[in-house]
């Protein structure tokens, strides 16, 4: 039960010996703890090991030093190097330990910062991905006119200024001399389809004209002399009838001159009120074909320019290329460019490396002195 | 001035002369207390040379800051120097842990002997493995813990003192001295060495028993 009673409050009784042993206990707690060693074997066991334990201690008491201490000029001077101890070395490991820790992470710092700079890894992507816009872009869109093309070889020369240097400003003006060949190219190309569909067109006007003068020309012959035409068709019906390039040609003699005209209208003024009519049809039936002609016209030249522009960008080697040829095949060179162009920074950087080690060696080997 | 001879003069009063510059007051009081000091730096130690060398510390220490010292308790004014001194010593061995303490006591015969001053070689003997047994008992202790035990009984300060002396509470240096000398005992039990001096003690109380019984048939 004592035992039980000594465990289950140890702590307490233990610090209680302890205070008791140096006579530190209230009268209060005097009197209940001499109750309970009255009580607990194990408690005046405890005790009586922590006299033992202080009796042994008193030995130290005797401990004496083998030399004197007093002190002496020497000791109180001041700044006096001490002469009895060995200088106790300053190096502290935990410093050291956070100086290579700050230094390896400046280090590390550095190294990331110039490796970025170097190979201009973000920059790189940046610009990639804004070729590969481009690059889409101009190849959805329909083919570029010359000014687009003009435009877009200034752009890609100030992009080729802006992102590389001086070995890329060289290839960029080569681009730029591409791209102005290939400029002219086109406009040559867009001149003679313009001529071409200009001389067709006349072409075309000229021979409706003339089947208009033609048509002209028989009706009226056949207005004015009915039976002369009846006796010439029955005596000559192959030759009249079938001779069409002859009236046009006719008709196109009448056309030249515009004399025949008026005097067909001389020749019949009873019927001038139906010339006028007739020439007044006349013209809306030629107005109809020259516009339909001149919209053919227009359309042929548009399937001309089509055509020419269709020719433009249509690689040939050794010659000019269209702009969008020129970027989808250069822009993959322009970066390999800015790889290339940055091996300085990296050496920099390792130099930059080199003196911080060193410097911070040259400091510890210092302190350890 | 007081005209009665410097031995005879108390601990303020000699430290007052020594704040005034007279190295002999102050040597004075470091042969009242030197031996204290180097108890303490013994025990907080284990090894005589650098206890000696803590003490030394501790003195000149005390000398340059006797401007600081306001009077009151002297020797725990200074016992608080030197447990600060042997601390900085045992943090400074924690740093750069070269050899072990035990390997070096024995290679250099640094080993704490008491003074066997009208002791049997035997007795001296005995008092001296006492001593060493229990200097490697201490030593494992902690360092708050050992620097209570040891101020507490091999100094015999009071627990307002040692409170002074360590800068804490009361509360504090009973709990210290509670758990110091509860592994201090268990330490001494499992080397066998507190029943070798249980031994000892019956034996000297018998002792001392019979020669107060011849005295008093004397």
């Amino acid at each position: 039960m004592t035992r039980w009673r000594f465990w289950r409050r140890g702590g307490a009784l233990r610090a209680d010996a302890s205070a008791f042993l140096d006579g530190e206990l209230t009268p209060r707690e005097l009197g209940g703890f001499e109750a309970e060693l009255d009580r607990s074997a194990e408690l005046r066991e405890y005790l009586d090991d922590l006299s033992v334990i202080r009796a042994e201690l008193g030995v130290l008491r005797e401990a004496q030093p083998r030399r004197s201490l007093e002190l002496s000029g020497v000791d109180i001077a001041p700044q006096t190097p001490r002469l009895i101890r060995a200088p106790q070395a300053p190096a502290a490991p935990l410093r050291l330990r956070f100086a290579a820790l700050g230094a390896a992470a400046a280090i590390a710092a550095l190294a990331a910062v110039g490796l970025w700079d170097a190979f201009n890894l973000g920059g790189a992507t940046v610009v990639e991905r804004e070729r590969a816009v481009e690059t889409s872009a101009t190849a959805a869109a329909p083919q570029p006119e010359s000014a687009v093309v003009v435009v877009e070889a200034q752009q890609a020369q100030q992009e080729a200024e802006q992102a590389a240097g001086w070995q890329v400003e060289q290839s960029a003006e080569q681009q730029a001399s591409v791209a102005a060949y290939a400029e002219q190219q086109a406009e040559q190309e867009a001149a003679q389809a313009e001529q071409q569909a200009a001389v067709e067109e006349e072409a075309a006007e000229a021979e409706f004209a003339a089947q208009q003068q033609s048509q002209q020309a028989a009706e009226a012959e056949q207005e004015t002399d009915p039976a002369r035409q009846a006796i010439t068709a029955r005596e000559r019906p192959a030759e009249d009838a079938g001779s069409v390039e002859e009236q046009a040609a006719e008709a196109e003699e009448q056309a030249a001159e515009p004399a025949p005209a008026s005097d067909a209208a001389d020749a019949q003024e009873a019927d001038g009120e139906q010339v006028v009519v007739v020439t007044a049809e006349e013209q809306q039936q030629a107005e109809q074909p020259q516009s339909a002609a001149s919209s053919e016209a227009a359309d042929r030249s548009a399937v001309a320019q089509a055509s020419a522009d269709v020719s433009q960008p249509e690689p040939q080697e050794g010659e000019g290329t269209s702009q969008a040829q020129v970027r989808q095949t250069e822009a993959p060179t322009e970066i390999v460019a800015t790889y290339e162009r940055s091996w300085e920074t990296p050496l920099q950087i390792a130099l930059a490396a080199l003196c911080a080690i060193a410097l911070i060696a040259l400091l510890t080997l210092r302190r350890r002195a | 001035m007081s005209d009665r001879a410097p031995e005879q003069l108390g601990d303020d009063a000699l430290a007052e002369r020594a704040r005034g510059g007279e190295l002999d007051a102050f040597n004075l009081l470091v042969r009242r207390y030197e031996r204290r000091v180097f108890g303490l730096c013994l025990g907080m130690l284990r090894s005589p040379a650098a206890a000696e060398d803590a003490a030394q510390d501790a003195m000149i220490a005390a000398w340059r800051a006797l401007d600081g010292y306001r009077g009151g308790n002297f020797p725990a004014w200074l016992l608080r120097i030197a447990g600060n001194r042997c601390r900085d010593e045992l943090r400074r061995r924690k740093r750069r842990p070269a050899t072990s303490l035990d390997e070096l006591v024995e290679e250099h015969g640094d080993a704490w002997s008491p003074p066997d001053e009208g002791r049997s070689p035997e007795a001296a003997a005995l008092d001296a493995e006492t001593g060493r047994a229990l200097l490697a008992a201490l030593d494992q202790l902690p360092e708050e813990q050992r620097q209570a035990v040891l101020l507490s009984d091999v100094q015999g300060l009071a627990y307002l003192e040692i409170a002074d002396v360590m800068q804490t509470s009361i509360g504090t240096v009973k709990s210290r001295l509670n758990r110091g000398r509860a592994r201090l005992r268990q330490l001494l039990l499992e080397s066998g060495e507190l029943s070798r001096a249980r031994e000892r003690q019956a034996l000297q109380e018998r002792i001392d028993g019979g020669v107060r019984q011849e005295r008093r048939r004397a």
